[in-house]
């Protein structure tokens, strides 16, 4: 893999995992490839819809669910390692297992383990062991997995929409990752800062 | 490859790679065609759509914050709030599975509707700490509102694949492309994401996958080592 220039187009969860599995193995086989992350908004994550839940799980009652499963479980087991493996990373992703409280009519039963935010009702059950056993939760887009590159010794992201305003989720594009990281990482912005045109060739 | 900025300036920059991963969910379609004009692949690609908005969490931050809670049995409706460690709540609702598909850099507008219904659950079901009770409907503190797009197949199973010669033009011939595709998790994003992350490492490095991926790898005459790069 040294020599290689690998480009991802997408810096969405999908696109991020494979950047961050790549770059950790070839930092553990000591190979050094480009690995470059394109993304069209002008943050990681924007264009996702769990960036906002979070919510992990291998329990699909899809018709198809049966042959997603074992790679749910294979990939939420990888979360769950890297979010046991590094303190960092398990308390700025929120990272909680067993977080799902789904709410039927009832009489009150479980509505204790619904979080604060909840107005809970007395004719609410919470049927918690639905869906308990197999789920966590993680607020893991802007801080957790935003720049998984500087595992290896040359990484780049690229935004290519110039960002409007200062946000939230730029500077949180900015967090940590697993493992150590920001050497060698580079953000380009197209509105100032370092450009792609100046850079890429 | 040529990329293209998308908003202030029409700059094009040549980035040049020998191997190529499309993962850019919804839009990787777009992409693969846009790149490949003569490929043949066939994502089957089925769209959907997901408002939703983004509040204040001004409840006092506990181990019982960070939850999932699903109000579907008890609306009549998908209906589902998720708090955070940030002091939001987010919470989102029924699927749209008629709205097109805007260019990535747009702004996605949600439905007001749909965001006016959620606001009103949400009164109905979301606790505010004391300081703002007692004016509870008018300060529920709506920080952002948004449309995600979720992109699957028609199989509903994604893509972890190299792409084959053939597909990418059908009068080439070889062994591999260097283009591979991540593609069509649906709603199940952040579920297989990591794992799918790992798959796809795998086989862009040429080594055998820790699991069976013959299922995502739905292109007809495929082998996988017809693409491992060595």
């Amino acid at each position: 893999m040294t020599g290689d220039s690998i480009i991802i187009v997408g810096g969405g969860v999908i696109g991020l995992s494979i950047a961050y599995q790549l770059a950790k193995d070839c930092k553990k086989r000591h190979q050094k490839p480009i690995i470059t992350v394109l993304e069209a908004r002008p943050a990681t994550f924007e264009a996702a819809s769990s960036h906002n839940t979070g919510c992990l799980h291998y329990a699909f009652h899809d018709s198809f669910g049966m042959d997603l499963t074992a790679l749910g479980r294979y990939s939420f087991k990888l979360w769950e390692d890297i979010a046991n493996s590094d303190s960092r990373f398990g308390k700025d992703s929120g990272y909680r297992p067993q977080p799902f409280f789904p709410v039927m009519p009832g009489d009150g039963e479980g509505t204790e383990l619904l979080p604060d935010w909840v107005d809970a009702r007395n004719d609410w059950d919470v049927d918690w062991g639905s869906k308990g056993q197999v789920c966590a939760t993680m607020y893991v887009a802007f801080r957790a997995l935003s720049v998984p590159l500087d595992l290896c010794s040359s990484c780049q992201h690229v935004f290519l929409t110039p960002s409007k305003q200062p946000k939230r989720s730029w500077r949180m594009a900015r967090a940590r990752m697993p493992g150590t990281w920001r050497r060698n990482t580079h953000f380009y912005k197209s509105n100032g800062g370092r450009s792609l045109g100046r850079n890429a060739h | 490859m040529i990329c293209e900025s998308q908003k202030d300036s029409r700059e094009k920059y040549s980035l040049s790679c020998n191997k190529l991963v499309l993962a850019a969910g919804p839009w990787t379609p777009t992409y693969s065609k846009q790149l490949f004009p003569d490929s043949v692949l066939n994502l089957q690609p089925t769209i959907d759509a997901g408002d939703w908005v983004l509040m204040e969490n001004s409840n006092v931050q506990t181990s019982k914050t960070i939850a999932c809670v699903f109000f579907d049995d008890i609306v009549g409706e998908k209906l589902y709030y998720a708090g955070r460690n940030d002091e939001t709540i987010w919470v989102c609702g029924q699927r749209n599975h008629t709205e097109k598909l805007l260019p990535p850099e747009a702004e996605h507008e949600p439905d007001e509707g749909l965001i006016s219904r959620l606001m009103k659950y949400s009164q109905g079901f979301i606790h505010f700490s004391e300081d703002v009770d007692a004016v509870k409907s008018s300060t529920m503190q709506i920080l952002e509102t948004g449309r995600a797009f979720r992109a699957s197949t028609a199989s509903g199973l994604p893509f972890i694949t190299g792409v084959p010669v053939g597909r990418l033009s059908p009068l080439k011939h070889g062994k591999e492309t260097g283009v591979f595709i991540c593609y069509g998790h649906g709603s199940y994003g952040m579920s297989l994401g990591m794992g799918s992350g790992k798959l796809m490492a795998q086989v862009i490095q040429g080594v055998e996958p820790d699991i069976d991926i013959a299922k995502f790898t739905q292109f007809e005459d495929l082998s996988l080592e017809s693409f491992y790069c060595v």
